[in-house]
């Protein structure tokens, strides 16, 4: 079966923000085994964390906005 | 080369490796395949007597970017195969720029040789970037596109980077856990 290849992913840095990226992807974990993002966040994105701060690493979990 | 005096050569005799500190994305591909010669704990991170030469080549060689090259000290001792080619990143084989995969990834990769292939892959390590390897393009805080040469990209996680949104090594010295 010939291989396609799927579309580029689109990566938008948001500014003070996650990265939110789009497309299709796989995301290894620290340990080399595929980790599974959250199936909902998928069709606008999932926004990786930038700050450091979030409980949910690697993921966004709004703690960038928080005082 | 780009000019600065943190560049580095370190030599086993044979080849000598040249360590170009600006060039660095922080993609981690250098220490998580050959720690016995690639330490950043360690002064100097390089150690040339921790590895046969042929390793070291080949670890040099997957370096994403031209902060890890070498030289063979004597131009004539050049193993065929092994000369000091200008690195490719070939984004058609995203595999095997880390160390070996474990059983699930080695399934999930039969499976894409039967269908689609994903376009990138991200790579979480704690304490570390966000690496993400493949086809991609990328838009910054202010809407402009991103133009990047390179296939693969550090994304810093812990905040602390200079070099927003890439990784410049602060995770490191801020002993960056999560």
């Amino acid at each position: 079966m010939e291989n396609t290849e799927t579309d580029r992913l689109e990566i938008k840095i948001l500014p003070g923000g996650p990265a939110v990226i789009k497309g299709d992807f796989t995301v290894i974990g620290p340990d080399g085994k595929p980790f599974v993002p959250d199936q909902t966040q998928k069709h606008s994105g999932v926004a990786f964390c930038r700050c450091g701060r979030s409980g949910n690493q690697p993921f966004c979990d709004g703690s960038h906005g928080k005082p | 080369m780009t000019m600065s005096n943190r560049n580095r050569k370190y030599s086993n005799g044979t080849i000598t490796v040249v360590w170009q500190p600006a060039e660095c994305i922080h993609a981690g591909v250098c220490f998580t395949s050959l720690r016995k010669v690639f330490d950043p704990v360690k002064r100097p991170w390089v150690n040339m007597e921790g590895a046969a030469t042929e390793q070291i080549i080949d670890v040099v060689e997957r370096c994403p970017t031209q902060a890890l090259t070498f030289f063979w000290n004597d131009p004539s001792a050049v193993t065929p195969g092994k000369e000091n080619s200008p690195k490719l990143f070939d984004t058609k084989n995203l595999t095997r720029l880390f160390p070996a995969p474990t059983d699930e990834e080695a399934a999930a990769k039969a499976a894409e040789k039967e269908g689609v292939t994903p376009a990138a892959k991200i790579t979480f390590r704690r304490g570390g970037p966000l690496v993400i390897e493949g086809r991609f393009d990328m838009i910054d805080e202010n809407g402009a596109p991103i133009q990047s040469k390179l296939k693969m990209v550090s994304l810093c996680r812990c905040g602390l980077s200079d070099s927003q949104p890439f990784c410049d090594g602060a995770h490191f010295k801020a002993g960056f856990r999560k």
